[in-house]
């Protein structure tokens, strides 16, 4: 326990009362349990956004262990105005990480309630708590010999499933759309009153996991990107290990192939011959993940020059653009699947790759581990890609159209120059909607380059609303001004919500824009 | 603090051991015969000569007796892997872990660290320069700015030893060794102390 002065106070609250508040807390989890000394506190600064670590400084940290811990936490936290920020594995780094999205904010580390709960092999569910990690959950899996798959994103040795379904994240399966198959919620409200949705809120129902919806208005959603509540257990679905699993790569040579790509692939997708998101990444998205040294090919600063893109593409074997996806089934289904992947590879032009030890090597086995749940850092080897291990996902949305792809990425291309930076991206054909997704990589230890990369990351997302691209997700820094891209109706729709459901306030204000 | 204040700074505390039988063997293994009294652990990424090099360095700045700690190496596939990492992180409580890795191991080894609930005391980045100077940038937690500096590649200063020794407490390099300069070969390095 510390009690040294403390330069990080939630605003508005006075050092005294947050000491008292820091004394019922401990008295509430253990003194072991609430850290506020700044070597502690430091793994929840902000590690990516590129503005100054104080912006977004906690003034302490609670690891409660029970929802009956986050219960008392809550009245002490209204009895003193106190702003908590929520986490569950806190890794959510290109998005956020641990750090909370205004200074002084307390925050909820959950990271202790990492309890699997249940999981019914024959309906194919589970239920977790936020601390679980996708990676223990697998372990979990392998250990007790279940033949079922879940869907993760790349960080998804050291994230989470609840974590990532309540930002809204997205995985590689055909489950791939966390909050679509997520069925049921437990969330403590401010008041520190419980809730359960769609059927968990029926005494001595058993169908919490397998029906979402309930009766009445369906409340998941508003639990999603938001501050409502503090999420504490979240049933999902679990897919049952195909018989047969085919992942493949079609790799495009030219930039200019985007356009046929998306509209080849779209209606296998719709019609789910295609089961899982098309991910048609970039050469430098494929690049830092294949050990391509960016210094070899642009020793200078500024952005790498297209002659020296293609020169990475022909020395390393990589496609312009580079198509993952795969086929779930039995091999009979699979095989008959197999003759339209094959076709429209042949008649696109794109060299279908099946063995991951071929071209892509690394970066290829990364994705086919992906696609079936697997999870892994592979993608990590993005962060050496500039040096300096700064990154900033930029990820507006679009119809799944080819018309969409060129000027996205001419655009995004432009301002990235601008600023002196790469253009690391790639399309995600998730159904009928297609994610378009930048990684912003900058060098975070020099201070020019954070106040670029902030400022391209800005005129980015102006740029694109201005053309009615909306992001779907954002690091915390921009949670503001992602919020007023989407009009003032739904955020005041949203600020009449927080009124009624925590009108003091004290729950992650500024989250996603929201607050009083 | 402001930075003055940190490089005046001493005193490192007092380690909180741990019987070697109760740790793991991967952990066990990295910490010396004379046990906590010297529970600085060391970690370069094996893959990288530049992090090698740097590590040596750290390591022996941090030697007693004229001795340098060892340099415990592991490659970036080790350095991605949950139950490796934890193997290293198994040690006593109180245990100092000094890591030089690329940027990407680097993440991944302070997020699985922050998890188990280590303390971060210092990091860094060391921007190597086949031609030129190499730059360095090290923060100290809680003592404000970073320090940023550079040096020539070829004639190695001693800032960042004298950095992470002023974290731990110390002053004087423990052991000096006619040990190269880092490698300039354009490549970008991160180093961290963490105190688990």
């Amino acid at each position: 326990m510390t009690t040294t002065p403390r330069n990080v106070l939630p605003k508005g609250v006075s050092a005294n009362d947050f000491e008292q508040a820091l004394a019922q807390i401990r008295a509430i989890v253990g003194a072991e349990y609430v850290v506020a000394e700044d070597t502690a506190l430091a793994p929840y600064n902000k590690i990516m956004m590129a503005v100054p670590d104080e912006q977004h400084a906690p003034s302490a940290a609670v690891m409660p262990d029970s929802v009956e811990q986050i219960q008392a936490i809550m009245k002490v936290l209204n009895q003193h105005r106190i702003p908590v920020y929520p986490i569950s594995t806190g890794k959510n780094l290109g998005y956020g990480s641990a750090a909370p999205v205004e200074r002084g904010q307390l925050v909820m580390d959950l990271r202790r309630m990492n309890r699997i709960l249940d999981v019914d092999a024959e309906l194919c569910t589970a239920l977790v708590e936020p601390g679980v990690t996708y990676q223990q959950l697998y372990d979990y899996l392998q250990e007790k010999k279940l033949p079922l798959w879940f869907s993760c994103p790349a960080p998804s040795v050291i994230a989470g499933p609840l974590g990532n379904m309540v930002d809204r994240g997205v995985g590689y399966t055909p489950y791939g759309e966390h909050f679509l198959f997520s069925s049921g919620m437990e969330v403590v409200l401010a008041d520190g009153e419980v809730l359960r949705t769609g059927m968990g809120s029926m005494p001595g129902s058993n169908t919490w996991q397998v029906f979402k919806w309930g009766y009445g208005p369906t409340l998941d959603g508003i639990f999603t990107q938001s501050n409502y509540g503090i999420v504490t257990k979240m049933g999902m679905w679990l897919m049952p290990a195909p018989p047969d699993y085919r992942p493949f790569l079609i790799q495009y040579p030219e930039d200019t192939d985007i356009t046929k790509i998306v509209d080849a692939l779209r209606p296998l997708r719709i019609a789910m011959v295609i089961p899982n998101a098309v991910v048609i990444a970039h050469t430098l998205w494929e690049a830092p993940c294949t050990k391509v040294n960016r210094a070899d090919y642009h020793p200078g600063p500024g952005a790498i020059s297209d002659e020296a893109v293609q020169k990475i593409r022909k020395d390393h074997n990589l496609g312009a653009w580079n198509v993952y996806a795969a086929l779930y089934g039995t091999p009979e289904t699979n095989a008959a699947n197999w003759k339209i992947i094959e076709q429209v590879a042949a008649a696109t032009g794109g060299t279908l790759i099946t063995d991951s030890t071929e071209q892509g090597g690394r970066a290829t086995q990364y994705r086919f581990d992906l696609m079936k749940g697997k999870p892994n850092l592979g993608e990590f080897d993005l962060y050496n890609w500039r040096g300096g291990g700064g990154s900033m996902w930029f990820a507006p949305v679009s119809q799944a159209k080819g018309s969409e792809t060129l000027k996205q990425m001419q655009l995004a291309k432009g301002i990235l120059a601008k600023y002196g930076f790469d253009y690391v991206g790639e399309f995600i054909v998730g159904w009928r909607d297609m994610h378009h997704v930048i990684d912003l990589l900058y060098d975070r230890s020099d201070a020019e380059q954070m106040k670029k990369a902030h400022a391209c990351f800005d005129e980015l997302l102006q740029a694109f609303a201005r053309e009615g691209y909306g992001v779907y997700r954002a690091n915390t820094a921009f949670a503001e001004k992602v919020a007023a891209t989407y009009g003032p109706v739904k955020r005041d729709v949203e600020r009449r919500l927080k009124r009624a459901l925590d009108p003091n306030n004290i729950i992650a204000p500024g989250r996603c824009g929201i607050s009083i | 603090m402001d930075r003055r204040e940190f490089f005046r700074r001493t005193g490192g505390g007092m380690l909180l051991g741990a019987p070697l039988a109760s740790l793991p063997a991967t952990a066990a293994a990295l910490v010396s015969p004379a046990g906590a009294a010297a529970a600085v652990v060391v970690i370069g990424q094996a893959d990288r000569s530049g992090a090698v090099t740097l590590a040596q360095r750290l390591a022996a700045a941090l030697g007693h007796g004229g001795r340098p700690l060892p340099v415990h190496a592991r490659d970036a596939a080790a350095l991605r892997r949950p139950e490796q990492v934890d193997a290293l992180l198994a040690l006593p409580h109180g245990t100092r872990l000094l890591g030089v890795m690329d940027d990407a191991s680097a993440i991944v080894f302070l997020a699985m660290a922050s998890s188990r609930g280590a303390h971060l005391l210092a990091h860094g980045h060391h921007r190597l320069a086949s031609q030129g100077a190499t730059r360095h940038t090290c923060s100290a937690t809680g003592c404000g700015e970073a320090l940023a500096w550079h040096e020539p590649a070829s004639h190695p200063a001693t800032h960042v030893e004298r950095f992470y020794l002023a974290t731990l407490g110390e002053t004087a390099p423990g052991a000096r060794t006619s040990l190269p300069a880092v490698p300039g070969g354009d490549e970008a390095l991160a180093s961290f102390l963490i105190r688990l």
